[in-house]
């Protein structure tokens, strides 16, 4: 490839599309951040679209900028808030308050139910995608 | 559903106790949770042969309606789970080539038979745009939106 071809422009990256490694549309890209001392480029601002927060995202989440979309090479842990919680039998356990995260992956969930807080650890959770969905025997310690 | 039936008079010559039985009723009306935790739908009818139950038939929406082995079905209690994720689903998901580039939505299916097994995606990018046939071996990612492994052109 030539070094040529290898240089974009901001707008070959503002109005994309953030692609999660799961292919969720994120949002579209909206800032540049830049580190005015050596002139880096340092992460991107993601507009996820109305009555949610813009989301910033570190260089080390972007996987790669492509023609149509920006490709994260993580899932942000934000993106699980929100997310319902079901047992292995689909019986509804609450819903995701806060993740606790160690290394940008997930350590254990807070989830909110009847206004009392639970603590679940990765461990015992067997699903997350539309909804996390927990194992068989899972445990659940209140806070 | 248990209690209700427990006043139930039996009229059988090898039945005593008609608590253990499942109920259609229990079946029908549940809602379908994919493998991801995606509802898809409502069991809408139970199919049976005197060797009991081979499926449902799950509704999605008006016109969406489906028919989902009882091998699929991991556990039907509160929500009727499934141990997979119905290939069905991936039409009208995104497409990206592994440039980031958008291909189309998938606008049909082909798969091994009538089974869950993907063999390829037909995807286009507009209603009139020729259909671009993907085979599975082309795929990385297949869950909310779908990513190619190569550049297409």
């Amino acid at each position: 490839m030539d070094s040529k071809d290898k240089i974009i422009t901001s707008d070959d990256i503002l109005g994309k599309d953030a692609v999660d490694p799961d292919g969720q549309i994120l949002g579209v890209v909206t800032k540049l951040h830049i580190n005015k001392e050596n002139k880096q480029l340092v992460g991107i601002t993601i507009d996820e679209g109305f009555m949610k927060p813009n989301l910033f995202l570190g260089m080390n989440f972007v996987k790669n900028f492509g023609v149509d979309s920006v490709f994260l090479s993580q899932i942000p842990i934000t993106k699980y808030v929100g997310l319902k919680v079901y047992d292995s039998n689909g019986k509804y356990i609450g819903t995701v308050k806060k993740v606790i995260p160690k290394r940008h992956k997930v350590l254990s969930i807070e989830i909110t139910h009847n206004m009392k807080r639970y603590v679940v650890t990765s461990g015992d959770i067997k699903e997350i995608g539309v909804s996390v969905i927990l194992k068989e025997n899972y445990k659940m310690d209140e806070l | 559903m248990g209690d209700k039936r427990e006043k139930i008079d039996i009229v059988s010559p090898r039945e005593t106790n008609i608590l253990k039985f499942e109920s259609m009723k229990d079946y029908i009306g549940k809602n379908v949770v994919s493998k991801s935790g995606e509802h898809i739908g409502s069991i809408l009818d139970v199919l049976f042969t005197n060797k009991g139950v081979h499926g449902m038939i799950v509704s999605k929406g008006f016109f969406s309606k489906y028919y989902v082995d009882r091998t699929y079905f991991n556990t039907i209690k509160e929500k009727a789970m499934l141990s997979m994720d119905p290939i069905l689903l991936l039409v009208k998901k995104v497409v990206f080539d592994s440039d980031g580039k958008r291909l189309g939505k998938v606008v049909r299916i082909k798969r091994k038979g009538k089974t869950n097994e993907l063999e390829a995606l037909v995807v286009k990018k507009r209603f009139y745009s020729k259909p671009i046939e993907i085979p599975k071996s082309a795929i990385d990612v297949m869950k909310k939106n779908i990513i190619l492994n190569k550049k297409f052109e």
